[in-house]
């Protein structure tokens, strides 16, 4: 049964994915559907515990093919039209490899029932209480009992596991895991079908392949494999506006780093990272104000936080213990060099940056400019965190990376990739 | 020319790179002892399954809402007694799992008074309490 809520999910996703940018087809648009629908039922299951309505499985499907139904009633009032000058999509002998990637996560998330630590301490906890309860439970946000369960992390993701657990009619985290591996295959699909709007059959292919491995997350049942789906396919799009001046682009990429943000609170940092890199390089800055339904989306989760006064973890004395750590920046730099999860893969992404041309890497600066604003965030963190640092770094550094190696290899290899006519290198004597 | 050479060099390298080869290896040639590494990644030895079976049966036993203190041989937070109250939390998710010691160490005796049930799993519990039932190495004590 948790495949038919994941499947439910997708389906209630593709009418707004339609609403928010009709040119989307293929992939690109199945993808963005289930990340999509993934908000639609965060968004339901939150309300609905708003207003004090206890979670059902007839209630919640009312609610949810309400909302389909009110945007497909909406996207049949709009027109499609399609990207002037894109490639066709082709499929290509590397996409079996792909295949056989994203089935290998399928398996490896399912293996089990989900073994990560901090699923049971954070995530699926969260879930399974508020299954019970059949509703958010503020009480249990709020006992002191329960710090430890991050009170103060947004819902995006249990409430996607208590929305299956409706489904299955009882919680069993057996299967729980291929909510991961969903996240994995919508974030591939999106990724293929844009680059192959832009890139030859084989690099398309190629960089499809490299997103079903960085984007399949090994950290099952946690949020950073949804966060990845969903940062990632929020940058895309913005990009995609940039350089082809798309409004439904942005509409969507809008709302994905809003629903980044709704699911973990380094979302909420790559919204601000995407601000700050648009206002260095967009060529019209009051475009930033259209990423709106990126705060908008956050905004209730917010609210929600402060009025019952959950709080997060680095509480007061930042400005004191950001000062007091400067003295051992050094160790601190050395202990995120030792637990820099994937090394020669960094490395090999620095190295293909140096290869390419100025020219071309300009024309990625924007993802670049996020990776390396979000960097910052997180080593920043590290210098105020309250816990002992080494300790949290050895804990988390490998996994907070896993964010950006995904949008971080996709500006290096389009870069390295891109051909486009009276492109530099000619000027630059290459054949 | 060289710098296009470069680029696919650099391209290809990303490419394999990329992939976590000792996962594919294992899913391919050590499936069963992955699976059963992964089933007992949670609950580590001398835990698992006795702890498991135990929190189980407490829950058959008890009702959604009720409070349940939890009594473990492990004294210190940072030594197997967080591992007990998380796991406790999630297994008896829609009662009020209660923690006896802090993260600091220190005893919560208010929290024992105050619980409806009592969890004591291989430990003894100092209080007047009816003992409800028995099994997996621990009892579930009533009010």
């Amino acid at each position: 049964m948790v495949a038919v809520a994941l499947l439910t999910t997708a389906v209630v996703g593709l009418p707004v994915a339609l609403l928010l940018n009709r040119q989307l087809r293929g992939g690109a648009l199945a993808g963005t559907a289930f990340l999509l629908g993934t908000g639609v039922v965060y968004g339901v299951l939150l309300m609905m515990a708003v207003a004090g309505v206890q979670w059902s499985l007839p209630a919640v499907a009312a609610a949810l093919i309400l909302i389909a139904g009110a945007s497909l009633l909406a996207v049949s009032r709009r027109k499609r039209d399609l990207t002037p000058g894109a490639l066709p999509f082709r499929f290509h002998p590397i996409d079996a490899a792909t295949v056989a990637v994203i089935g290998a996560h399928f398996a490896f998330a399912t293996i089990a029932p989900v073994w990560e630590w901090d699923f049971w301490a954070i995530w699926g906890l969260k879930g399974r209480v508020f299954y019970e309860a059949r509703s958010v439970d503020w009480r249990f946000l709020g006992s002191p009992w329960n710090d430890f369960a991050h009170p103060d992390y947004p819902l995006l993701l249990p409430l996607n596991l208590t929305h299956a657990a409706l489904w299955s009619a009882g919680w069993d985290d057996r299967w729980l895991g291929a909510f991961t591996a969903a996240c994995a295959l919508a974030i591939v699909l999106i990724v293929r079908w844009l680059t192959a709007e832009e890139c030859s059959p084989v690099v398309s292919a190629a960089i499809g392949f490299v997103a079903a491995s960085l984007g399949s997350s090994e950290h099952v049942g946690l949020a950073e494999g949804p966060l990845i789906a969903l940062g990632t396919g929020g940058l895309l799009f913005i990009r995609r506006h940039l350089h082809g001046n798309d409004d439904g682009s942005l509409r969507a990429g809008a709302v994905l780093l809003g629903l980044a943000a709704s699911t973990k609170n380094e979302g909420i940092a790559l919204i601000v990272s995407a601000v700050l890199a648009l206002l260095l390089f967009s060529r019209n800055r009051k475009e930033i104000v259209r990423l709106w339904p990126a705060a908008a989306i956050l905004m209730p989760w917010i609210v929600l936080r402060m009025a019952h006064g959950l709080r997060g973890e680095f509480g007061a004395f930042v400005i004191d213990r950001f000062v007091n750590r400067l003295g051992a920046a050094d160790a601190i730099a050395a202990s995120l060099l030792q637990s820099l999860a994937q090394p020669f893969l960094w490395i090999a992404l620095l190295v293909g940056l140096i290869c390419v041309p100025a020219a071309r890497r300009v024309r990625e600066r924007f993802l670049l400019a996020v990776v390396a604003f979000q960097l910052l965030a997180y080593v920043a963190a590290y210098f105020v965190t309250p816990r002992d640092v080494m300790w949290h770094i050895a804990t988390s550094w490998s996994r907070l990376t896993s964010h950006l190696l995904l949008p971080f290899a996709l500006a290096t290899l389009l870069a390295l990739a891109q051909r486009r006519q009276g492109e530099e290198d000619r000027a630059h004597g290459e054949a | 020319m060289w710098r296009r050479h470069l680029s696919l060099l650099a391209f290809l390298l990303i490419v394999v790179a990329s992939t976590d080869y000792s996962v594919v290896y294992r899913l391919l040639f050590r499936y069963d002892a992955l699976r059963s590494t992964l089933r007992q990644a949670a609950d580590p030895s001398p835990w698992f399954p006795e702890y498991i079976r135990f929190l189980g049966e407490v829950r058959r036993k008890t009702a959604p809402g009720d409070s349940i203190a939890l009594a473990v041989p492990a004294l210190h937070w940072e030594y197997g007694y967080s591992y007990a109250y998380y796991r406790a939390s999630y297994l008896l998710a829609g009662r009020e799992v209660l923690p006896l010691i802090t993260p600091n160490d220190r005893f919560l005796p208010d929290n024992l008074s105050a619980a409806d049930r009592v969890a004591a799993w291989q430990s003894r519990v100092l209080a007047d309490r009816p003992a409800l039932w028995k099994g997996h190495g621990g009892v579930l004590l009533g009010r």
